[in-house]
C-alpha cells in the first residue's frame, strides 16, 4: 500500500537521529554530513538498514542541509542519498518508505532577514525536483522554526511534485515556533495548504512534548507526527549527551501515542534501539485518526482566530472607498499611513484586518503584495485579502504568512472559477457573497439558494463548508425598509439549514441616514442575536464597540465582564485626560502649543493646533509657534541639553500639530521645500537611523521619498533620476554594508544624477564618507536637516 | 540532518529585562537624566518589551589552542587576530556561545519605527540592554564552576574579523537551536543577538568594566 493508505490504516513509524550516529562513525564538527552520501555511502546505507531492522516504516534521507546555499553538486548528493536509502530498503519486505528530508535553510526570510520568499521557494524546489525524479515516496519538511519558511517549502513541494507532504516544526517549551507561531496557527496554515500529515520534531524530548502534543491533536484533522529528541542535551565529563535512554523514551512515547499521535519516531540523539523499543510498546495500542474538526479558522504567523465562537471584528479601515486621504496615500505609496491604520485598528480591538488597496490608477497586484508584506512584518492579526482582481488575490494569498480570510467569492460561475482554485492551492477561508448570475435576490430564500450553490461548488474543489463564511449582504434601509429584515432572515436560514458561519459589512445598513452609527450599532446588536459570526466594521466607532462589548458581556462570553470593564474604563480615562490637558494648559505660563511640542505631548499639540487654526492664520501658527518650538528643541539637541528620545517626541508632537494645521492651509501654502530620497543601503536591514532622519526632514517641510531598507543601488538611482532629486540620504549600520553605499554613490555619479549625497550610520566617519565619495557626512539627524537647509532642492 | 551536541540554556524573562540606566546611556544621555515625560515613556516601553522577550542561548565548551603567534584555534581552523590571541592567553578551554532575546523585539522596534520613532529608538536601546543583561546572566550560569575566566569577546572586536560570525553561527547550529540566522552581509537576525567566546583557565583574567578593554577610545558610549 502507499504511504497515505498506510497512515490511515495503522500506526506508522519514522526512524530516529542520523547526526549522532555519524559523529560516532567519525564525522567531524563542522563537516557537512550530506557529503557522506558520496564519500561514505556504505555507512549511510548501514544506518538506514539498522533503522529498517528496528521495525520502522519510513527512513529520512541524509539530505537535511542539501540545498544550493551549501552545495553546487545538489543532484549528485540527493540522488546518492536516495540510492543509499533504496539499497537498504531492498533488503526488507512490508510497508517501507523513503522520505526525502528537507531541513530549514538557516536563513531568515524578509522583511526580518534578507532571503526573499520566492528565493526560498526556488531553493526548496531545486531539491524536490531531483527527489521526485529519483523515486522518493514522500517529502518530509522538518525542523521548521518559522511559519513563513514552512509555507515556502510546502508551496515548492506542491508545485514540483505530487508526492505526499509531511511537515514537522520545532516548538519550544512555551509551545511556540522561534518566530512566534502556536500550534493552532501552524495547523490552520498547513491544513489550508493541504499537507498530508503534520506535527513536531527536535529541540525537546518526549517529556516536554507531552504538554504540546494535545494542543496539536486538539486542532488537527489530519494524522499527527511526533519525532522527539532523546531528551535534552547535557554535558557529562566534557561530553554532551542526551538525558534519557531508550527505555524511558519509549515509555514516554506510549503516553504520546495515547494523546493521539499517529506517526512516531525520533530526532537528535535517538538510535535504532529507541525506535525498536517504541514500536514494541506502542504497536498494539488502539489506533484512531484525529477527529475531523468542525471549526472555521484563519491564522497569522502567531495565532489563529476561530470564527463561530465569540463575535469576530474585522477592521474595515484599510480601504480607499470614500476616503480621500487614504487614496492619496496609495497614490504616494505612503505605506506608513496604511500601516498606521492597521496598528490603530488592532489597538482598538479588531481581530482581523481587511486589506483593500484597489484604485484604478495604481497597480493593485503590486500594491496589495507590498502592503500585506509590510502589515505582516509588524502586526500579528490575521488579514482579510479583499480584492476583485484574481491576479492581485493570488499574489497576496501566496505571500501571506498564514491562512488568510479571502474577500470574496460570489455565486457567479466566473467568480467561483477564479477564486476556488486559489483557495485550494494556498489555503484560506473565503467570504461568499449571495450574489447570483442575476444579481442579489430580494428574498432570504433566494440568498440562501445562492449560498447553497456556492457551498456545493466549493465541495467539488475539495473545499470544506467550514472554510466558507457567507455574507448575505446588508443593504441600506433608507431605500427599502424591509432590507434589514431580509438580511436577518437570511442569516437565520443559512446558519440553520446550511451549517456555515456568516459575516456582514454591517455599516451599509445605514447608508444615506443621519447619525449612521446609531442605526448601524443597533442593527449589529440584532444581527449578533440572530447568529451573525463576524462583522466588517469600524473599530474606532464607539457606538459599535459599545454594542460589541455589551453583547459579549450580556451573553456570557466575557468572563467576569473583564473585557467590558476594561473597555468602559478606557472611555472614562480618555475624558479625564482631556480635562487634565485643559487644566495644565490654563496653568502654563508659556505658549501652550510651543510648550506641548517642546515637551513632546503629541495629543495635546494636535488638539491645541486644531483649536488655534479656527482663531488665527494657519501660516502664522506654523511660522510663529511650530517652527520656533522645533528649533528650540533642535538647538538643545545640538548643544546636548536635549537628547534623542525628547527630540523625537517633539518631532512627533510637531507632526501632529502640522497635520492639524495643514488641513486649514491653502494648496499654495502647502508647497514643500523639495524632495529628498532616504534609503538604507543594500544588504543592511537596520532602519532606525533612517526613520529618525525621515521624521525630522518631514517636519522641516521636505517631501521624503522613503525607499526603505536593503535597497539596491539601481532602485535608488532610478528614483533619483526620475524625480530629479537634489539630495539623497544613505544609511548603513555595518562595515560590511558600507561597500554598497559606495556602489550606490558611484552609480549615481555614473548615470549623471544631480543629487548630492549625505551619508550617516553607526560605523561611518568623516574619513569613511570622504573615501566613498559622499558629499556630506552627518553625524546625527539634526545635521542632515542643517545640511539640507544649505541646499536649494526645488 | 546534523545534530552536533550543542547545549541549550533558556532564560526566564526576568533574566533578559533591560536595565534602565544602561538604556538611558545608549540613548545618548551622558551625565544628565531624562525629564519626567521621557522617563515615563521609557518605563512604558520597557513594560512592552519585557512582555515579549524570549531569552535563549546555545553553547559549546571546547579546548583552545594557539598554534602560532596571533593564531587562535577552537575547532573551526585558525583565527588570525592579535586581540583575540592576547585576550585568551593562559586559557585552556573556551565556551563558544550565542544568545538572543528573540524576534519579537525586532517586530516591536519595527512596528514603532513606522508610527513613533521616539518609542522605536527607546525600545531599541532597551532591547540592547536586555540582550547584554541576558548574556551576563547566561555567562554567569555557564562559568559558575570556573573560578577564573575572561569576559566575553566577540567577532568584530579589535582585529577579530567579523567574518568569523559565519563559523560561530554554523558551528553552534544557531538557526536550529535558538533561531539566530546570518544575512549575506553578516547581520544577525534577530538583531538583538550576540555570539561570543569566553576563555577559561588558571591564569586568565576577569574584567568587570567592558569599556576599559575596548580599543575605541572615541566611542560616545564609553563610560
Amino acid at each position: 500500500m502507499n504511504i497515505l493508505e498506510k497512515i490511515k490504516s495503522s500506526r506508522t513509524y519514522f526512524d530516529g537521529g542520523m547526526g549522532t550516529l555519524l559523529q560516532e562513525k567519525g564525522l567531524q564538527p563542522g563537516e557537512l554530513p550530506e557529503l557522506w552520501n558520496l564519500t561514505h555511502s556504505d555507512i549511510i546505507t548501514g544506518i538506514h538498514r539498522d533503522y529498517f531492522e528496528s521495525g520502522c516504516n519510513i527512513v529520512k534521507t541524509n539530505t537535511f542541509g542539501a540545498n544550493r546555499l551549501k552545495f553546487d553538486n545538489l543532484e549528485e548528493i540527493i540522488s546518492a542519498a536516495i540510492d543509499n536509502a533504496k539499497k537498504a530498503r531492498d533488503e526488507f519486505d512490508g510497508d517501507r518508505y523513503i522520505a526525502y528530508d528537507i531541513g530549514s535553510l538557516g536563513k531568515m526570510l524578509k522583511p526580518l532577514g534578507d532571503l526573499e520568499f520566492e528565493d526560498a521557494v526556488s531553493i526548496f524546489a531545486d531539491g524536490i525536483k531531483i527527489a521526485d525524479k529519483c523515486g522518493a515516496d514522500l517529502i518530509l519538511i522538518e525542523t521548521m522554526n518559522d511559519s513563513y519558511e514552512t509555507k515556502a517549502a510546502v508551496l515548492a513541494a506542491k508545485e514540483n511534485s505530487n508526492l505526499p507532504i509531511f511537515v514537522t516544526c520545532v516548538y519550544d517549551e512555551r509551545a511556540k515556533l522561534m518566530t512566534g507561531a502556536d500550534p493552532s496557527a501552524m495547523v490552520a496554515m498547513l491544513e489550508g495548504l493541504r499537507v498530508d500529515a503534520l506535527g513536531m520534531n527536535c529541540s525537546l524530548g518526549p517529556e516536554q512534548m507531552l504538554g504540546i502534543v494535545p494542543k496539536i491533536v486538539a486542532e488537527a484533522s489530519i494524522p499527527v507526527i511526533v519525532n522527539p529528541n532523546a531528551g535534552l542535551p547535557k554535558s557529562v565529563n566534557g561530553k554532551t549527551v542526551y538525558d534519557i535512554d531508550a527505555e524511558i523514551f519509549s515509555d514516554l512515547m506510549v503516553k504520546i501515542a495515547e494523546c493521539g499521535a499517529n506517526i512516531l519516531g525520533g530526532c537528535c540523539g535517538t538510535t535504532p534501539e529507541f525506535i525498536r523499543k517504541t514500536i514494541e510498546k506502542t504497536k498494539n495500542l488502539p489506533y484512531s485518526l484525529p477527529e475531523r474538526k468542525n471549526f472555521t479558522a484563519v491564522s497569522s504567523y502567531t495565532h489563529s482566530v476561530k470564527i463561530g465562537e465569540v463575535p469576530i471584528l474585522i477592521g474595515e479601515r484599510i480601504n480607499p472607498t470614500g476616503k480621500s486621504k487614504f487614496k492619496q496615500a496609495l497614490r504616494d505609496n505612503n505605506i506608513d499611513y496604511i500601516l498606521n491604520e492597521g496598528i490603530t485598528q488592532q489597538d482598538a480591538g479588531a481581530d482581523i484586518l481587511d486589506v483593500n488597496v484597489g484604485l484604478p490608477e495604481i497597480d493593485e497586484a503590486a500594491m496589495i503584495t507590498n502592503v500585506v508584506q509590510e502589515l505582516q512584518a509588524v502586526i500579528d492579526l490575521p488579514l482579510q485579502i479583499d480584492t476583485v482582481d484574481p491576479v492581485a488575490m493570488e499574489k497576496a494569498m501566496r505571500i501571506y504568512n498564514g491562512k488568510p480570510l479571502v474577500n470574496s467569492v460570489n455565486g457567479k460561475k466566473i467568480s467561483m472559477d477564479a477564486v476556488f482554485p486559489l483557495v485550494k492551492k494556498y489555503g484560506g477561508t473565503v467570504i461568499a457573497l449571495t450574489i447570483g448570475e442575476k444579481g442579489i435576490p430580494e428574498t432570504a430564500q433566494g440568498r440562501f439558494e445562492i449560498a447553497k450553490l456556492i457551498v456545493e461548488e466549493a465541495q467539488r474543489y475539495g473545499i470544506d463548508r467550514k472554510d466558507i463564511v457567507v455574507d448575505p449582504l446588508a443593504m441600506t434601509i433608507s431605500s427599502d425598509t424591509e432590507s434589514a429584515n431580509v438580511t436577518l432572515d437570511s442569516i437565520r436560514l443559512i446558519e440553520k439549514n446550511l451549517g456555515v458561519h456568516t459575516s456582514l459589512g454591517v455599516s451599509n445598513i445605514s447608508f444615506g441616514l443621519p447619525n449612521r452609527d446609531f442605526v448601524t450599532s443597533t442593527f449589529f446588536a440584532i444581527a449578533l442575536q440572530t447568529g451573525l459570526d463576524c462583522a466588517i466594521m469600524n473599530p474606532f466607532s464607539t457606538e459599535m464597540m459599545k454594542t460589541y462589548h455589551c453583547y459579549k458581556a450580556l451573553r456570557g462570553m466575557d468572563e467576569s465582564c473583564c473585557d467590558y470593564i476594561e473597555f468602559a474604563s478606557k472611555i472614562t480615562s480618555t475624558n479625564t485626560t482631556v480635562q487634565n490637558a485643559v487644566s495644565s494648559q490654563q496653568s502654563g505660563s508659556e505658549d501652550p502649543l510651543m510648550n506641548a511640542i517642546i515637551k513632546g505631548l503629541k495629543e495635546k499639540a494636535g488638539a491645541v493646533s486644531a483649536q488655534l487654526v479656527t482663531e488665527c492664520d494657519p501660516l502664522e501658527v506654523i511660522n510663529q509657534k511650530i517652527i520656533p518650538a522645533l528649533d528650540t528643541v533642535g538647538k538643545g539637541f545640538e548643544e546636548k541639553t536635549v537628547f534623542l528620545p525628547q527630540l523625537l517626541m517633539s518631532a512627533e508632537a510637531a507632526k501632529a500639530a502640522f497635520e492639524a494645521v495643514r488641513a486649514a492651509l491653502s494648496t499654495k501654502d502647502q508647497q514643500s521645500k523639495g524632495k529628498i530620497i532616504l534609503a538604507t543601503v543594500k544588504g543592511d536591514i537596520h532602519d532606525i537611523g533612517k526613520n529618525i532622519v525621515k521624521v525630522l526632514l518631514s517636519n522641516y517641510g521636505y517631501d521624503v521619498i522613503d525607499l526603505g531598507k536593503d535597497v539596491p543601488p539601481e532602485v535608488i538611482c532610478d528614483c533619483a533620476l526620475e524625480n530629479n532629486i537634489g539630495l539623497v540620504g544613505l544609511s548603513a549600520l555595518m562595515t560590511t554594508t558600507v561597500p554598497s553605499m559606495e556602489e550606490t554613490i558611484k552609480l549615481l555619479r555614473e548615470r549623471g544624477a544631480r543629487a548630492k549625497v549625505v551619508v550617516g550610520g553607526a560605523v561611518l566617519t568623516q574619513e569613511y564618507a570622504d573615501m566613498i565619495g559622499a558629499d556630506y557626512y552627518a553625524k546625527d539627524a539634526m545635521e542632515t536637516v542643517r545640511y539640507a537647509e544649505t541646499l536649494s532642492l526645488l | 540532518m546534523s545534530d552536533f551536541t550543542v547545549e541549550l540554556l533558556f532564560g526566564s524573562n526576568e533574566q533578559a529585562y533591560p536595565i534602565k540606566s544602561e538604556a538611558i546611556r545608549y540613548l545618548g544621555y551622558r551625565k544628565s537624566l531624562p525629564d519626567d515625560i521621557t522617563d515615563s515613556l521609557i518605563d512604558k516601553c520597557s513594560e512592552e518589551l519585557c512582555a515579549v522577550v524570549s531569552p535563549k542561548c546555545c553553547y559549546v565548551r571546547t579546548s583552545v589552542e594557539f598554534p602560532d603567534e596571533n593564531i587562535t584555534s577552537f575547532g573551526f581552523g585558525g583565527i588570525k587576530s592579535h586581540a583575540l590571541y592576547t585576550h585568551l592567553q593562559g586559557c585552556s578551554e573556551v565556551i563558544l556561545m550565542a544568545a538572543t532575546i528573540g524576534i519579537s523585539a525586532d517586530r516591536l522596534i519595527g512596528k514603532y519605527g513606522r508610527i513613533s520613532p521616539a518609542k522605536s529608538v527607546i525600545i531599541d536601546a532597551l532591547a540592547s540592554s536586555a540582550i547584554e543583561n541576558w548574556c551576563d546572566s547566561a555567562e554567569l550560569t555557564l562559568t559558575k564552576k570556573d573560578k577564573l575566566h575572561c569576559s566575553r569577546f566577540s567577532a568584530g572586536y579589535g582585529d577579530f574579523p567579523l567574518s568569523y560570525q559565519k563559523d560561530f553561527i554554523q558551528y553552534l547550529d544557531t538557526a536550529r537551536k535558538i533561531g539566530v540566522t546570518l544575512s549575506n552581509s553578516l547581520l544577525m537576525t534577530p538583531t538583538k543577538s550576540v555570539t561570543a567566546v569566553i576563555g577559561i583557565g588558571a591564569s586568565s583574567r576577569t574584567c568587570s568594566n567592558k569599556c576599559m578593554t575596548c580599543e575605541n577610545t572615541h566611542c560616545i558610549y564609553r563610560l
